[in-house]
């Protein structure tokens, strides 16, 4: 009875190690490897559990080592959620609100996870255009935005230039964990007068991407030849009703890309791509 | 009556050695509480540990007992923390300085046997091995055939070209 027990509880978990007899000799060193890598490589559950904590970017880059990898990387929940491939939580629903700050609360009442490639640009309503701080979305990491927000009154999510880029898995990628299924990107018509723009909502049940982005913006611009649209450049909205409050808030994030360079977003976002 | 930190258990590896240890340092692991709670008399029987070798076993139980005096980590912050770093306590990373076929014994030694903290430590070695290295670089370090056609390799690389770009 205690030994049928016994058995049962120190059952191999799934897959049992292959036996080796006593005269069982690796014949290279080569050979050695593989036979001890393979059994932890190729169990799923321990492929993730390693790969879970490298940089998101690299797991695009290890799709390439060899189809088994590409795999288990493409199949894989956990590591879809951490390449922003599928999103970590229902996306998140814009509220009908009057105020800005109570969607924004609502849209990031949990942490959210921005695109290690973005960046993001906060203002004060009150405080003069330089106060305008710029920084790569992976300062903020995992911080709750709910508390990014209470610092500043308004923020703006730099996208990197994602339009000059060529084709590929950055389309698919969502723009932050979990996504908001609606945006707003800022259209000028006219470069000079800052307080003369509109706000062109783009939208994908499942979650934005930032191929969305990119295609909403291509299309916005063909359709309205006129007006200047700033593609790297969007807030997180509902609708325009919060047109006073934008415009405050993008008063600042204009003067702060005129600098020249000198610390404006776009300098920062090509730093950025050296960061990760 | 003896207490229970001066229990010991008797463990037997699959190559069939028998190993004698504290009980806490044993009940790192998950699996051999288990079995203790269920055989009821501690000490008696011997367990068998079936999927780990002498020399893996006693490197186990070596963990073990340095970290017998380890706080339970709590379930919460398992699932956040754990993922998200690849820093190494500095005992730990002594300890896991072998060789890789040690390594990888180890990593499934900790699997089979439950212990979480020491599989955490297996998973962070091996990221770090990986972190930062081209995909030819990881080939080599664990001898994996590149079974892409050059083609297909290309095309994974331009797909992911801005990840590339670091």
């Amino acid at each position: 009875m205690a030994n049928e027990k016994r058995k049962a509880t120190s059952a191999p978990a799934e897959e049992p190690t292959p036996k080796r007899g006593r005269d069982w000799r690796p014949r290279t060193r080569q050979e050695k490897r593989v036979e001890f890598s393979q059994p932890v490589l190729g169990t799923a559950e321990l492929f993730e559990n390693i790969l879970l904590r490298l940089p998101m970017t690299d797991l695009f880059v290890l799709k390439r080592v060899c189809k088994v990898w590409r795999d288990a990387i493409q199949d894989s929940p956990s590591l879809r959620k951490k390449m922003f491939i599928q999103p970590c939580a229902p996306p998140l629903q814009p509220v009908p609100n009057d105020s800005e700050l109570e969607m924004m609360k609502y849209l990031y009442r949990s942490a959210v996870h921005m695109h290690p490639a973005a960046a993001i640009s906060s203002t004060r309503p009150d405080s003069p255009p330089e106060h305008t701080a710029t920084l790569p979305a992976h300062h903020f990491g995992q911080m709750s935005i709910t508390a990014l927000v209470r610092h500043s009154q308004h923020f703006v999510l730099l996208a990197p230039n994602m339009s000059l880029r060529a084709p590929g898995s950055w389309e698919d990628t969502l723009i932050c964990q979990p996504p908001p299924v609606a945006i707003g990107l800022v259209a000028e018509s006219d470069p000079e007068d800052f307080l003369d723009f509109e706000i062109h909502k783009i939208s994908n049940a499942d979650g934005i991407t930032w191929g969305d982005v990119q295609k909403s913006t291509k299309d916005y611009m063909e359709a309205n030849p006129a007006r200047k649209i700033t593609p790297d450049c969007f807030m997180f909205l509902d609708d325009a009703s919060q047109t006073a409050e934008i415009q405050e808030a993008w008063k600042y994030c204009k003067g702060h890309k005129d600098c020249n360079g000198k610390c404006g977003c776009v300098w920062l976002l090509q730093e950025e791509q050296e960061y990760e | 009556m003896a207490s229970e930190g001066e229990q010991t258990v008797k463990l037997v590896s699959s190559d069939n050695v028998e190993i004698v240890t504290e009980r806490k340092v044993a009940e790192r692991s998950m699996l051999i509480k288990n079995m203790i709670e269920d055989l009821g008399a501690p000490g008696e029987e011997p367990i068998p540990i079936m999927n780990v070798s002498e020399a893996v076993l006693r490197k186990v139980l070596e963990w073990c007992t340095h970290h017998k005096n380890d706080p339970a980590p709590s379930q919460d912050d398992d699932a956040d923390s754990r993922k998200k770093t690849t820093d190494i306590e500095d005992w730990d990373q002594k300890f896991m300085q072998v060789d890789q076929e040690m390594l990888f014994e180890i990593i499934l030694a900790a699997n089979y046997m439950d212990i979480k903290a020491l599989l955490d430590v297996g998973c962070k070695t091996v990221a770090n091995m990986i972190k930062g290295k081209s995909p030819e670089e990881i080939r080599k370090t664990f001898n994996i055939q590149n079974d892409f056609t050059p083609e297909e390799e290309d095309q994974i690389r331009r797909e992911n070209e801005w990840a590339e770009d670091r």
